[in-house]
């Protein structure tokens, strides 16, 4: 029999029905699993004392309302570090919100309670959502449920092990690029990066404001599709939320390629992504060739437009209102020291880089021209929207690498190559989990991803549900 | 290759403050995301490109009013912070 930390979604909304186990019974399963395996992978940075009550009240709804309109109702959610819930430590994974205590709840946060998720904890991540390894959480690494001497990917690295481990049924994470879809694909998950504006990033604890974009980890593409139609929509605590997202329909089962850009990827995950598509087209797809020549420009404009943004965000931590405060001979001792103190090796590096782009006299140079190339990519894009509805690629040049494999800061970033055009255009993107790949007698999962125009994330389920052979 | 006493300046700008050996570091590291980040110069763009092609936003005004009653949140918010003295946060004297 399967056990309670199997279940997806669906299996959830159905038992609950059928009365044969309690929402407690299952966020203790979880909080057991929890207890007996975190210490391998580091998934979660905290377990709330609260959740198992929280499942009660999940119960005591069930037993009212039912579940009938509600298929989160009593389900188990982690969220990523980086997400406020009131009178809980958020600390974004560094040491200088060790301590810090969110005074009010995230808008996903609010909307998941009101649908009576079960939050289980916080999950670790690279610190402030810099990074693809989770290697550079002040809390140490997470680890990879297939591998555990192999990163989960990252940023969001905590929320993708715990959800691969079943420590969780979903989780939310957070991309700025790549944080959700690059920890899919190293942990063989469905992950959805929306629309830019669809999810209100209220209570998320910026980094790239122009873009940043909470999103869902599941193992399926149905649970994937729940949490994000349970938390989109227009807020008004977040002026980027659409006012009007409105859903739009792929208007063909046009798939194009950008050959030239997947050759950044390695030999048999080409292959692999080859073979995926070959079974796309026997099941009424169109393959076709695409030109996206802006596209392997798209990592190094990024690597202008979020230390920019990085180093602006994180200015209001100064060791004064909150987090961590270091004694000085006078202010700017202080702030240079708490900050220095506080902010990990990776975090100080995005915010210098940050202040060089943004230095008078380099501003043209780089930030004017990124933010130009970010216009580039999207007349690139839309020219090939016209033809095709789907873009795909590889979700990422490998599978899940070695701890301390990419010590150098290069070589990490370009992890997130095939992410960039996503996250700096604003359109959606999935990695949906299919392939398999060996490194050193393991068999690894890798992503495939697609990538569609705008409004259009019930066409992006609907063709991951093809690839992996789910139902509607 | 950026120097040292650019490293220093950026660390000045940036509110950090480095030890030698972390300025020796950052300056090899930034270097070379430099090296990277300096491949979009190939890159030919329009003359005239509009910035917010891209993000296809507009600005949302919102009425500016008050959304809380004063002092509602001071207390939640000074429990944050790491000194604070008489319901202000207290730091070190600015002016001589």
């Amino acid at each position: 029999m399967a056990e309670l930390t199997d279940l997806g979604v669906r299996d959830l909304v159905a038992g609950y029905q059928a009365k044969k186990f309690s929402a407690v019974d299952v966020a203790e399963a979880h909080v057991k699993k929890i207890e007996k395996e975190n210490g391998a992978l580091n998934a979660y940075l905290e377990v709330f004392s609260d959740a198992v009550d929280s499942a009660k009240i999940a119960d005591a709804r069930l037993a009212s309302e039912g579940n009938t309109q509600n298929p989160l109702l009593g389900v188990p959610v982690a969220l990523k570090d980086n997400i406020l819930i009131k009178g809980k430590i958020a600390s974004a994974a560094s040491k200088i919100l060790a301590n810090h205590t969110a005074t009010y709840d995230a808008t996903v946060v609010k909307k998941l309670r009101e649908k009576g998720a079960v939050f289980l904890g916080r999950t670790n991540m690279d610190e402030f959502a810099m990074g693809s390894s989770t290697e550079h959480s002040a809390y140490g690494p997470a680890r990879n449920p297939y591998d555990i001497s192999r990163v989960p990917g990252g940023s969001s690295g905590g929320s993708a092990a715990a959800v691969a481990g079943k420590l969780a049924t979903v989780a939310l994470g957070s991309e700025t690029c790549g944080s959700i879809r690059q920890p899919s694909s190293l942990c063989g998950l469905v992950g959805l990066k929306p629309t830019y504006g669809a999810v209100s990033r209220s209570g998320l604890i910026a980094m790239g404001s122009s873009l940043d974009q909470i999103g869902s980890f599941g193992r399926s593409v149905y649970d994937v599709e729940t949490v994000f139609n349970a938390t989109k929509g227009h807020d008004p605590l977040d002026g980027t939320t659409l006012p009007d997202y409105a859903e739009k329909q792929a208007k063909n089962k046009k798939i194009g390629v950008p050959w030239a850009f997947v050759k950044d990827a390695q030999p048999d995950v080409q292959e692999a992504f080859a073979k995926e598509l070959k079974e796309l087209s026997a099941k009424g797809y169109e393959i076709v060739d695409i030109e996206f020549p802006s596209a392997p420009f798209g990592l190094a404009a990024y690597y202008i437009v979020m230390p920019a943004e990085v180093s602006t965000n994180l200015a209001r931590l100064d060791g004064m209102r909150y987090g961590y405060h270091a004694e000085g001979k006078d202010l700017f001792e202080e702030y240079a020291k708490s900050r220095a103190e506080g902010f990990g090796a990776e975090t100080r590096r995005r915010i210098i880089l940050g202040s060089y782009v943004l230095t008078s006299g380099y501003y043209d140079a780089y930030y004017r021209k990124a933010t130009a190339l970010r216009g580039v990519l999207a007349e690139d894009l839309k020219k090939a929207f016209d033809t095709v509805s789907y873009i795909a690629t590889p979700t990422t040049p490998g599978p899940a690498f070695k701890l301390g494999e990419k010590s150098d800061p290069v070589s990490m970033y370009l992890e997130d190559i095939f992410a960039a055009p996503a996250n700096l255009t604003g359109i959606p993107a999935i990695s949906v989990p299919k392939a398999t790949v060996m490194r050193d007698d393991v068999s690894l999962p890798v992503g495939i991803q697609f990538m569609s125009p705008k409004y259009t994330e019930a066409s992006l389920f609907s063709i991951a549900k093809d690839v992996v052979g789910e139902g509607a | 290759m950026i120097g040292p006493d650019d490293v220093k300046k950026l660390a000045t700008l940036s509110r950090l403050a480095l030890t030698e050996e972390e300025v020796a570091k950052l300056q090899v590291e930034i270097s070379s995301i430099l090296a990277y980040i300096d491949t979009i110069q190939k890159v030919e763009l329009p003359s005239q490109t509009s910035g917010s092609v891209y993000l296809d936003i507009e600005n949302v005004m919102r009425e500016d009013v008050p959304t809380h009653e004063a002092g509602e949140h001071t207390d939640a918010l000074l429990a944050q912070a790491p000194r604070s003295e008489k319901g202000y946060l207290k730091v070190k004297k600015i002016l001589g």
